[in-house]
């Protein structure tokens, strides 16, 4: 049986490989593109949230391609993803395609895999489960780790577009990678490169910007147009709360750093907002006090049309902004959305951010200077 | 005599000013783009150095507006910046107290809060064509009113004409059905200015601090309705300056001063030459990877000046040699 | 005490709970006025532009109330069933409304989560009442009478009645169903006075509010999952339930614009009304919506359910 599943961001590299072990032949929808969002928009209810689009784009790519089932993610809660598997399943069905859905839900996450496994004649190795989940995890992992880095520190590129590029790099050796002894030889040639490419950190970025939002706009940098590549490139080193590996270490795998990070963030969201709402808009309130406590510059907040949770978060940022001094932009994207006004917002934002900086370390304020 | 120039290349219409050093507009052309920013930059330039004195030296040169990357390489400018920055640049330049900078041009419109000199705040708007120029232009060829007379008749009207429609094309129709129902034209026109301001506020301008005091600039504040309905709006003065149809390039050349004159730098500008030179631009979607992106090559004289539109840089830097072999 | 209780969204369907509730604690309770134009322009300038309409509505009547009471209710209900939750603004209400409207009183906004059942009903209850007592026998007489006074209101509607009617009207033209939020049913002004339109044409209006729960649990069932949202399920539960009832000639479907659970309601009651060939009208409401619009588009929709009658009389 040959399976897909939708993007998101770069976890399709653990999850290709997580599927071709335990017996399926992977296809890996095409890389999202314009074409996948018009594709996607044309078969989706008119006011449902971006990432559904996309997915079903995802979807019909991938069925062109040759794929006959797709593992979608399931779960119950306010946000609207958790039902998002049903509705598309329908449209899918609507348009006469012959492929099968795999809806993974939370309390019945490993039997919907043993079940499709199963399925296909195929029995999986238990024992070498726990060990390849962390493989996969792992390869996911460092690629996060290293966008991170590279969104710290793109400022300092030496020549722009090279660190997108060894990114784009990165993605394709840990792809390749199976074992961990050469997971680490791809991290090493990266760390190689990575000193070719930036200049040594010596004058500290103009500016610290923080992207904060929902999950998926974050992480899927080709629906977001590269906000944080863009930030990075008009000099600023990004921050962004959101990763891949993030969800999984979240919801699926416990991990104490996550569980403490997590209660710090509650924490700043003590004044703001008294429950979880659903999605990632209490975490984006939550990281905006704490990027603002760690003295940055500015935020990002970039949420897709109609997204429930972060209309809420939106409505109360304005009083964060304020408490803590600290400017935001919030950025809706859908399918509409045209990149240039997108452009001209960051690079204005940017400007006020480092007039502002400069103003308040004693700078004069950038009134025309003729005639004085 | 020194001077500034300062270009805004928009959708809709150029500009091209030409500041001296104290900050005075010494000439200005309002031109439309009409699809071909190459071709309208090189002939206001021609237009403009005609305006000229003849001892004119120009010692900086920026560019802002929708094809300011463009033109910034057409002319080789010392400052490429987006519309926002040169807006509020040149606002200040109006008034140094400015608090509240409104702006509404063909495509698009924008809110700039300042404080103390500093942006604090913007929005702009990027998806409906509600709030600009070009609803009201089209509205007017509607009623059969020509959009210079627009102004007058809608101060002429003793009350407005509610028109409902956060979106052009419902306004529209609402526009129609008011005309079906007999309301007079001044009175439509009134209404007009009005749900277009109320667009404004209800959209662009939600949630800002307006503060005074305010400038009102671009295409639109000619428009005296629109100025009406703004006053009577927010019971505030606004200050509609002397160049606002040309505040974008204003803030260009004023920025670009910066950039040089300011810090002692030479300017890099190409001269008024590159108003005779066969320039174009062509572009191609790459195939490098999933991106495909639709790269831009700006050409001179057949030689190739510069790349962009793409995001890994492949173009845009180094290989734009293999483009001019290709 | 003077307890503000504004009249949208929940209120349609928890009032004379509350309103009892505070009632049998002492409080004077008030109402703020059925929707008027000045509450809705007040409440579109309050809330930010990506708001669903009856949240800006919401917004409106709070800010109505904001000057004449001492406290105003808004819980935070994140689920009113077990395994159902609600849409992420009624959970984020309180602390939208904190952060977007200036000078209001305090909110008394406890947090509703029935997953937890029994405990997290008491917890609600308790933290409902305590501003004014900590008495737990006071607390659960209240909550007691008001159980009472909603479930004679459930019942009532059950009967078939719409709220302000005391006995079935004369309907010569057949029966209509309207699905939606009941806060859009249910509020004259936002849904342009949908209901009174329908029954001065002579049509008995029948509301997802008149279906028992087990009726709507039954109806649920189509679906291979249920859905999570607990208006999402009355919503379909209705337009399924009435898709199949031969004697509905159709079915309106009043949603409201940028609210995300419509998004795929829409979607979903679409395939189950096609699928039982039942006639259906959707109306999507805010700010914007003229009456001449609807008014059209109702039209038209009867006069398409009377010429399918007549064919199929012929």
């Amino acid at each position: 049986m040959r399976v897909t599943f939708p993007h998101m961001g770069m976890t399709w590299v653990g999850v290709k490989h997580l599927l071709a072990e335990v017996g399926f032949d992977v296809v890996v929808p095409p890389p999202i593109t314009r074409a996948t969002l018009e594709l996607g928009s044309k078969h989706s209810p008119e006011f449902i949230c971006l990432p559904f689009k996309v997915m079903i784009g995802n979807y019909l790519q991938a069925v062109e391609a040759g794929a006959e089932a797709i593992f979608m993610l399931g779960g119950v809660g306010p946000c609207r993803l958790g039902y998002y598997a049903e509705v598309q399943r329908e449209i899918l069905q609507d348009l006469g395609l012959q492929v099968r859905m795999i809806v993974l839900e939370r309390d019945n996450f490993v039997g919907e895999i043993y079940q499709a496994v199963k399925s296909i004649g195929k029995k999986i190795a238990w024992h070498k489960l726990l060990p390849l989940v962390r493989f996969c995890l792992a390869k996911v992992a460092y690629l996060d780790r290293l966008e991170a880095q590279l969104l710290r520190e793109r400022y300092g590129e030496r020549q722009a577009g090279s660190c997108s590029q060894l990114l784009a790099r990165a993605m394709q050796l840990v792809d390749q990678a199976s074992t961990w002894t050469e997971l680490k030889h791809v991290q090493k040639d990266i760390d190689l490169h990575l000193q070719h490419i930036l200049l040594p950190a010596a004058a500290g970025p103009a500016l610290r910007i923080g992207i904060i939002g929902e999950i998926y706009m974050l992480i899927e940098s080709a629906v977001n147009f590269g906000i944080g590549e863009r930030l990075g490139e008009l000099g600023a080193s990004v921050s962004r709360n959101m990763y891949g590996s993030t969800w999984v270490r979240e919801h699926l795998i416990p991990d104490w750093r996550a569980f403490f990070n997590a209660r710090r963030i509650a924490r700043h969201c003590r004044p703001y907002i008294g429950q979880r709402v659903g999605g990632h808009g209490f975490e984006s309130i939550g990281y905006a006090v704490e990027y603002a406590r760690r003295g940055y510059d500015g935020l990002v907040q970039v949420l897709p049309l109609t997204c429930m949770p972060e209309i809420i978060a939106k409505s109360i940022l304005p009083t964060v902004s304020r408490d803590w001094q600290i400017p935001i932009l919030t950025v809706t994207l859908d399918e509409h959305a045209g990149e240039a006004g997108l452009i001209t917002r960051l690079e204005a934002f940017v400007d006020m951010l480092l007039e502002r900086k400069n103003l308040r370390a004693g700078g004069k304020s950038y009134a025309p200077s003729f005639g004085s | 005599m020194r001077l500034a120039l300062g270009v805004d290349v928009g959708s809709v219409s150029t500009n091209l000013v030409a500041v001296d050093e104290q900050g005075r507009v010494q000439s200005k052309l309002y031109l439309r783009t009409q699809g071909n920013p190459i071709r309208v930059v090189q002939e206001g330039l021609k237009e403009l150095k005609a305006t000229l004195p003849p001892d004119a030296e120009i010692v900086a040169c920026g560019t802002t507006g929708s094809g300011r990357r463009l033109a910034g390489h057409l002319l080789a400018a010392d400052s490429v910046k987006n519309e926002i920055t040169a807006h509020a640049m040149a606002a200040l330049s109006v008034n140094p107290q400015v608090r509240t900078v409104f702006e509404i041009g063909g495509q698009d419109s924008k809110i700039i809060i300042l404080r103390d000199g500093v942006v604090v705040d913007f929005a702009m708007n990027t998806i409906c064509a509600a709030g600009t120029g070009s609803f009201l232009d089209r509205q007017a060829a509607r009623l059969g009113v020509h959009i210079s007379e627009l102004g007058d008749l809608a101060l002429s009207a003793k009350q407005a004409t509610r028109i409902a429609g956060r979106c052009a094309v419902f306004a529209e129709s609402d526009m129609v059905h008011k005309q079906q129902m007999g309301h007079p034209v001044a009175e439509i026109v009134r209404g007009l200015c009005d749900a277009l301001v109320r667009n404004y506020l209800g959209n662009v301008a939600k949630g800002k601090d307006i503060e005074p005091p305010i400038i009102f600039q671009g295409g639109v504040a000619a428009n005296k309705g629109i100025r009406q309905a703004f006053v009577s709006a927010l019971q505030q003065e606004i200050e509609v300056p002397e160049h606002y149809d040309v505040m974008g390039a204003l803030g260009a050349a004023l920025l670009a001063e910066r950039a040089t004159v300011h810090r002692g730098k030479a300017s890099s500008w190409r001269g008024f030459a590159v108003a005779d030179a066969d320039c174009q631009a062509v572009s191609h979607d790459c195939n490098g990877c999933s991106n495909c992106c639709e790269v831009v090559e700006f050409r001179i004289a057949n030689a190739s000046i510069a790349c962009w539109g793409d995001r890994c840089g492949k173009w845009s830097h180094g290989k734009v040699a293999e483009v001019a072999d290709s | 005490m003077r307890v503000g209780i504004p009249r949208a969204l929940t209120y349609h369907d928890y009032f004379p709970l509350w309103e009892t509730f505070f009632h049998n604690l002492g409080c004077e309770v008030v109402t703020s006025p059925p929707t008027t134009p000045e509450i809705a322009n007040a409440g579109v300038t309050l809330a930010g532009d990506d708001v669903c309409y009856p949240v800006k509505v919401m917004y409106g009547h709070v800010a109505e109330l904001a000057n004449r009471v001492d406290v105003i209710y808004v819980p935070r209900l994140f689920s009113t069933a077990g395994g159902t939750c609600e849409c992420p603004k009624l959970i984020g209400l309180a602390d939208m409304l904190r952060h977007s409207i200036p000078r209001l009183p305090p909110l008394i906004s406890p947090y509703v989560n029935l997953r937890r059942g029994k405990r997290g009903l008491w917890r609600a209850i308790y933290a409902t009442a305590a501003p004014i007592t900590r008495n737990p026998r006071r607390i659960f007489r209240a909550y007691q009478a008001g159980k009472k006074e909603l479930i004679a209101y459930q019942r009532r509607y059950q009967t078939g009645l719409l709220p302000n009617e005391s006995k079935s009207p004369a309907a010569d033209k057949g029966q209509l169903a309207i699905i939606g939020h009941s806060y859009n049913i249910y509020d004259g002004y936002v849904n342009l006075r949908l209901v009174e339109r329908l029954l001065a044409r002579g049509y008995r209006v029948l509301t997802p509010q008149m279906l028992s729960k087990r009726a709507l649990a039954e109806a649920n069932k189509i679906l291979r999952k249920p859905l999570f949202w607990s208006a999402g399920r009355t919503v379909f539960g209705a337009g399924a339930y009435y898709a199949r009832r031969p004697d509905v000639a159709g079915i309106i479907h009043l949603a409201s614009f940028g609210c995300g659970l419509e998004s795929l309601l829409i979607d979903l009651v679409q395939r189950v009304a096609n699928a039982h060939g039942k006639p259906l009208l959707l109306l999507t409401m805010d700010e914007h919506t003229g009456a001449a619009g609807v008014e059209t588009r109702l039209e038209a929709f009867l006069d398409m359910l009377a010429w399918k009658e007549d064919v199929a009389c012929v």
